[in-house]
């Protein structure tokens, strides 16, 4: 029996794998058999791992020969196995973890709210099972579409691309309109069913607190309410060791309620969790990168000829003085020739002075400057962002729009409704967009701020998109002054004194940036720990990789070429015809796959051309080589077709260890 | 003195290899390269794609090989980028997967920040079963990949719209430095379907001479070892010129490994001519 069933299950899979190979029919049953034999060489990968520890746990403890290595490959082996099997140090995954929410388990049977609208739920031949992510909270009853919880966005789509009717469509959109929080906690509450959580985003007030628990007797209801009005009180806290020029407690409110900011200790605070947004809008407390500005007569006559001054940002590491050293905090604009030219781009040319004036730079890194200056953002380019935001789009109808349509007997039923009205700039807000972009300091509240002064009444919705969309890919000043730091690098050498003044603003705001990661990192309430990849950056899987494995292995094929040349020098001689025609193909490939070659015999006419060593080697190659590999080929195919069958058949039975044919 | 160079210690010749590669390395000594024409064929695969096309990237070697490989992987993602192709990376091999992390973070995100994930690439990972993945990609590779490497279902990825089987894909790429590899893929799909899969490969120098019996039917193009990368990078940078946003030197690291390369060739040769000389000459002086 011990080795009648390896037998068998070695005579059906051959024939299976045999069979799947020359009947399309039966395609299927290779694929069966093949995932069979992942699952089985799973097994054995368990064993091999224990036969690996036994082998050489039992050498270390003999201290034979080798024991060291030994050691080290069970070290190794451990430490692999142990921080990718627990994810150690592995970040959770970040589309699971809910930002800026709190959890508190409800048991879904306890979930004290249902909704139901009349109808039926479609059941096909096609589709028997409803989405997995409503399966446990839809049923029917009497009549009626039954839904326990409220239904998310995710749920919605799944819904809707079930059953592609429109009755069913227009049963999930009433369902999604009456299976949701009631309208004050609309985008704050939400009940997840897969951890069976119901969710509270950002810190819960006692007024919200009481106006929940009122809703429900459930003391399941109940006590997930205070456990989320308790997680939303936690207090977090962090001392920046810089904070943004204009950032102030006031300014902490406005981007939330929850968040605290005493400019004495730096300190910053935030009540219950922190959401993406909120750690964006901390973030972006800095001026953004200066436009690059084109010739515009207008703009120049309207906002710099006055005293041709313009005030410039202090550098961080300088508090209270130019960005050129020795000058009073307003400096002359660009040079008499750049006026004429009509070229009011002021920042540039004193950017550049700034950065003369603090050591030598060479043309290359001149140029390197300019094409940086080239790449800048552009007014130009945000006014067409905005115009196209503006172009009215096509309202889409909803099916119970539509339902009504074909009930009333319409015959061609469109899913798309009229155009939206196109939505334009004011003259006034352009303006204002310009005055904005020649100011001293790019802060986007500031543009806003002054868009809606001119918005003559307007709605901005429109606007206010386009120029968080459009600024969302514009980088900060500090970040610009650092990619021009690299680039101008990389071009030549730059003083301590010049790296110094492109490179502190971004330091100062990478440790800002660093502090309010950290806050919202303890904020941060984790869900599922082990939701995250063993091999995250950062993770000590990643480290080991990174700076163990992939040096390790690299070293170990490099080591190749010292033990080739060596054993090339004592080992490859002429000693008969076919060495030495072995040795004359190898300096032809070996030339051939260098430029030599080509220095070596391209002076060769054309008619002589298949002599250059290049063409011979490509001759060796597609020639001799394929005709030699392909013999060999063919007589390992025909030996293994030999040796299959006669496995297939257990006329061969070595593979088990037997000695008899 | 003959005696001496018979009995040269290896430590020389250790050394020798050492300055070989080395100086030229330092001194950044680059050597022009001219296309061969399987180059040229390969390069052709990609390029003559329509804009969009879906772009399968096998990326079955490991860091060991990461010298030979890791230009020709760069080359023929950029390449892909630069034309706009749709790319969808897997491996065969277990580190495969950190390589393709590697490849998008450093070279998609890094230069062609434009493209966005999922929509334009994607990274299905590390699946094991070596042929038996080339097997079930064939029929229904849904089956085999329910979601990306991160996590998310391959249903709800836009680039994966429409894409049953290998043969959707207008061309498959394997980085190839063994088994499994070109040669499972060639064997087990380009064989299968001849009309219907197109293949092209970058391999090792070693794993080279192996496949020319598959081109051009089954293998539509190779890239063998760093020269054929070199080749390729040279044709890609007369073709695309890198623009300011790029790192150049990324793109030329095959370029600059053909130095070296040269230098430790003829140090080769002359080690050869050396030892055959002192054997021919041993061998009077005892007749």
């Amino acid at each position: 029996m011990k080795r009648t069933i390896p037998l068998v299950i070695t005579f059906v899979c051959g024939v299976v794998l045999l069979a799947a190979h020359f009947s399309p029919y039966t395609h299927r049953w290779g694929e069966a058999a093949m995932i069979w034999f992942d699952i089985l060489a799973s097994i054995a990968f368990l064993l091999g791992g224990g036969n690996l520890l036994k082998v050489h746990l039992k050498k270390v403890f003999a201290q034979q020969a080798g024991w060291a290595y030994s050691l080290i490959t069970v070290v190794a082996f451990v430490v692999t196995l142990w921080v990718g099997l627990v994810k150690w140090g592995a970040p959770p995954a970040a589309h699971l973890e809910h930002y800026g929410e709190s959890f508190a388990h409800v048991p879904l049977e306890e979930f004290p709210f249902t909704y139901s609208v009349p109808g039926q739920l479609p059941k096909t031949a096609e589709r028997p099972l409803l989405p997995a992510s409503v399966r446990a909270q839809l049923s029917q009853a009497d009549g009626q579409v039954v839904f326990r919880g409220w239904l998310l966005p995710n749920q919605k789509s799944d819904l809707l691309a079930y059953h592609p009717t429109l009755a069913w469509r227009c049963l999930v959109e009433q369902l999604a309109k009456a299976a949701q929080p009631s309208a004050g906690f609309r985008g704050k509450l939400a009940y997840y069913p897969e951890p069976q959580a119901l969710a509270f985003r950002g810190s819960m007030t006692p007024q919200e607190r009481a106006e929940l628990e009122a809703l429900s007797p459930s003391d399941a209801w109940r006590s997930a309410v205070a456990a989320l009005y308790e997680a939303g009180q936690r207090q977090t806290e962090v001392v920046a060791p810089t904070a943004p020029e204009r950032f102030t407690p006031e300014q902490a409110r406005k981007i939330s309620p929850a968040l605290d900011y005493d400019p004495a200790s730096r300190r910053l605070q935030i009540r219950g969790p922190m959401s993406l947004s909120e750690r964006q809008a901390l973030e972006q407390q800095f001026p953004l990168a200066r436009p690059k500005l084109t010739a515009d007569p207008a703009l120049t006559s309207a906002h710099q000829p006055e005293s041709s001054t313009v005030p410039l940002r202090p550098s961080a590491h300088q508090p209270g003085t130019s960005i050129v050293q020795g000058e009073s905090s307003t400096v002359q604009l660009g040079t008499a020739n750049d006026q004429q030219r009509g070229f009011a781009d002021p920042y540039r040319h004193h950017l550049w002075k700034a950065l003369e004036d603090q050591g030598p730079l060479t043309a290359k890194q001149a140029e390197v400057f300019q094409a940086h200056w080239e790449r800048r953002w552009t007014v130009e380019q945000l006014l067409e962002a905005i115009r196209m935001a503006g172009v009215g789009e096509p309202t889409e109808k909803t099916a119970c729009q539509m339902l009504a349509e074909k009930e009333q007997g319409v015959a061609d039923i469109q899913p798309i409704g009229p155009l939206e009205p196109d939505q334009t700039l004011r003259p006034e807000q352009a303006a204002a967009i310009r005055t904005w972009a020649a100011g001293p300091n790019l802060y986007l509240e500031d543009l806003l701020e002054q868009l809606a002064k001119t918005s003559g009444g307007q709605s901005p919705g429109f606007i206010q998109t386009a120029l968080q969309n459009f600024f969302h890919q514009v980088p900060t000043e500090a970040e610009a002054k650092k990619t021009l730091c690299v680039e101008l690098l990389r071009a030549g050498p730059l003083t301590e004194a010049q790296r110094e003044f492109l490179l502190a603003d971004y330091r100062a705001e990478w440790a800002w940036r660093t502090a309010v990661g950290e806050l919202f990192r303890q904020a941060h309430q984790v869900k599922f720990p082990w939701s995250g990849q063993y091999n995250a950056a950062g993770s000590p899987f990643w480290w080991i990789y990174e700076y163990m494995f992939k040096p390790l292995t690299a070293t170990m094929f490099a080591l190749l070429a010292f033990y080739v040349a060596s054993a090339a020098f004592r080992a490859f001689r002429a000693k008969n015809v076919e060495a030495a025609l072995l040795l004359g193909t190898a300096f032809v490939v070996l030339l051939g796959r260098t430029a030599a070659g080509t220095v070596l015999t391209g002076w060769l006419p054309d008619w002589l051309g298949w002599l250059r060593v290049e063409e011979l080697t490509v001759l060796i190659m597609t020639i001799f080589n394929t005709a030699g590999t392909r013999a060999i080929m063919i007589g390992i195919a025909l030996g293994i077709v030999a040796t299959s069958l006669k496995i297939i058949l257990g006329m061969d039975r070595s593979y088990l260890g037997s000695a008899e044919k | 003195m003959l005696e001496k160079l018979q009995h040269l210690d290896r430590r020389w010749v250790f050394l020798m290899m050492l300055l070989a590669v080395a100086v030229p390395m330092l001194a950044d000594w680059q050597v022009p390269e001219k296309s061969t024409l399987l180059v040229r064929q390969t390069f052709e695969a990609i390029d003559r794609l329509p804009e969009g096309s879906k772009i399968l990237l096998s990326w079955d070697w490991d860091p060991s090989a990461e010298g030979e490989l890791g230009p020709m992987a760069n080359a023929f993602v950029r390449h892909c980028c630069q034309k706009k192709h749709k790319m969808v990376f897997i491996a065969l091999w277990p580190v495969g997967q950190q390589l393709i992390d590697d490849t998008i973070e450093k070279l998609i995100q890094a230069d062609y920040p434009h493209l966005v994930y999922g929509r334009d690439y994607v990274n299905l990972g590390f699946k094991p079963g070596n042929e038996g993945v080339i097997k079930v990609l064939l029929t229904d590779l849904r089956q085999l990949y329910t979601t990306d490497a991160r996590g998310t279902n391959i249903e709800k990825i836009p680039v994966m719209r429409g894409l049953n089987t290998v043969r959707d894909f207008d061309l498959v790429v394997s980085v190839s430095a063994g088994y499994p590899g070109i040669k499972e893929w060639v064997q087990y799909a380009s064989a299968a379907y001849p009309n219907q899969v197109r293949l092209i490969t970058g391999t090792t120098g070693v794993s080279a001479p192996l496949l020319y019996p598959y081109i051009p039917d089954q293998l539509q193009g190779m890239l063998g070892a760093i020269k054929g990368a070199a080749e390729y990078e040279q044709l890609l940078l007369e073709k695309y010129p890198p623009t300011h946003g790029e790192e150049v030197g990324k793109y030329q690291e095959a370029l600059r490994r053909m130095g070296p390369q040269l230098a430790a060739h003829l140090l080769m040769i002359g080690l050869i001519v050396l030892g055959n000389i002192l054997y021919f000459a041993s061998r009077r002086k005892q007749s």
